[in-house]
């Protein structure tokens, strides 16, 4: 199935795993709180705050940064999948889009429909 | 103890490597673009003030127990090294105080004060046979581990949200530690420094002074690099090795419970300290940086019986002064080239 779906996305791979979700861009205190365990979510860049999001979600993608990057860090050390440096992603990206993050290679796949 | 030579180039080695794998914070503000508004007043406040304790007899041991962990140390050496091109030194005056700043941590330090070996071995095995003591440590199941780790990274954002990009001058992991016969890897993470209430009143609430986490790991195969960042080989995982561990906080050790309870006001405080820096100015920031530097030198202040505070003079020009832009990038051969021509 994965190898069907469009490749939306690329980043360093951070810390492994192959997780299915929907997205959720945080980029506030109030996005923080919205976020739900199963999420994934998405960081333009690394704010403390966002850990506890980070620290919610079923993964984590990081539109800048690299493996120490503190947000990556925590999201490895609590055993998430987790890829960085994923340039400009949240272009492609909307709340609730259904996702499928490989952070094992380092991909984000969009939906088959 | 090392050469002194050798632990300046050590360090030098050990900085390079972390640059390239950096992530380049930059919360709140980038430090690269406003350091140039205090950092050469540190210095020379630092400077001024090891020697003041020098002249009162203190050993350089006495004086480098009055930076806690080695790590503040350690992280106050590559801000001192942009601080030194305002004071108009000599290469070779900048080597001589950055290696006795060095020779401060080994003092402190039972390993190698650059973890050149992948080791950060701050406690003697006398020590440490206290801290892996077995009546100390439970067993973790899945949702146990779970839990400590999430409370290292509750940690970790909390005092990076206090201490800003600084955050390595309040907290030392180390490790790995080794017990005779066993396989077992054990990592200690300190924090120090949870309630700066002189820098940020928010914290006053919190319970708690210190933590420190206690974990041991089956087959991990950790590392620890010179600014205590832990890796693990791919394929590893912090949650599915971790055996046994304990939290303690000012000297009590923390059940399940009290760990669900520190977690939820860490969390609070967080919040409610980010929400105040995100309605700060660039100059606020900047102010509030720069007092992190100075309260990170209070124990020394505290030693010579003189206040910690910034100096109105710093505040006054911060407050007419300018950002800088941030400068590019650097490649690994251009950082080989600072570091070689800094000190």
């Amino acid at each position: 199935m994965q190898a069907k779906a469009p490749v939306i996305g690329r980043g360093i791979p951070v810390s492994p795993g192959v997780i299915e979700g929907p997205v959720k861009i945080v980029d506030s205190a109030d996005d923080v709180s919205a976020v739900k365990p199963g999420d994934i979510v998405v960081v333009k860049y690394s704010d403390p705050l966002f850990t506890l999001a980070a620290m919610t979600s079923a993964g984590l993608i990081c539109e800048v940064g690299g493996v120490l990057t503190h947000i990556c860090i925590v999201s490895a050390e609590i055993g998430i999948p987790c890829i960085a440096r994923a340039e400009k992603i949240t272009e492609s990206l909307y709340d609730g889009m259904m996702i499928t993050l490989d952070a094992s290679q380092g991909l984000v796949y969009g939906s088959l429909e | 103890m090392a050469a002194s030579s050798k632990l300046v180039d050590d360090f030098k080695e050990a900085i390079f490597e972390v640059w390239q794998r950096d992530g380049k914070t930059t919360w709140p503000i980038d430090l690269n673009s406003v350091s140039h508004l205090f950092a050469g007043d540190f210095d020379k406040a630092i400077i001024e003030d090891l020697r003041a304790l020098q002249q009162q007899g203190l050993t350089d041991e006495e004086i480098g127990r009055l930076f806690v962990i080695p790590q503040r140390i350690i992280r106050l050496v590559v801000p001192f090294v942009q601080g030194m091109g305002a004071l108009g030194l000599s290469r070779d005056e900048r080597t001589g105080h950055i290696r006795y700043l060095l020779s401060l941590a080994d003092q402190i330090k039972y390993g190698d004060p650059s973890n050149r070996d992948g080791r950060n071995i701050v406690l003697s095995p006398e020590e440490s046979s206290v801290v892996f003591d077995e009546s100390r440590l439970s067993a973790a199941d899945a949702r146990q581990s779970r839990q400590v780790q999430m409370l290292c990274g509750v940690l970790w954002a909390f005092t990076e949200t206090f201490f800003f990009k600084t955050h390595g001058l309040v907290r030392e992991f180390h490790g790995p530690y080794l017990r005779p016969g066993e396989n077992r890897q054990y990592l200690v993470r300190d924090f120090v420094c949870l309630k700066p209430v002189e820098v940020w009143e928010e914290c006053s609430k919190l319970r708690y002074s210190r933590a420190r986490v206690v974990t041991a790991y089956d087959q991990l195969d950790f590392a620890i690099d010179i600014y205590n960042h832990v890796s693990i080989p791919e394929g590893k995982s912090f949650v599915k090795s971790l055996h046994s561990c304990y939290v303690e906080c000012d000297g009590k050790l923390l059940s399940p419970g009290e760990i669900e309870q520190f977690y939820r006001e860490l969390s609070e405080i967080l919040g409610a300290v980010n929400k105040r820096v995100e309605d700060m100015n660039w100059e606020m920031r900047t102010e509030k940086y720069a007092e992190i530097f100075w309260y990170s030198k209070k124990n020394l202040k505290d030693r010579l019986t003189e206040s910690w505070s910034l100096p109105d003079r710093i505040r006054k020009k911060i407050r007419n002064g300018e950002l800088k832009s941030r400068r590019g990038e650097m490649t690994g051969k251009e950082l080989k080239v600072l570091l070689r021509l800094s000190f």
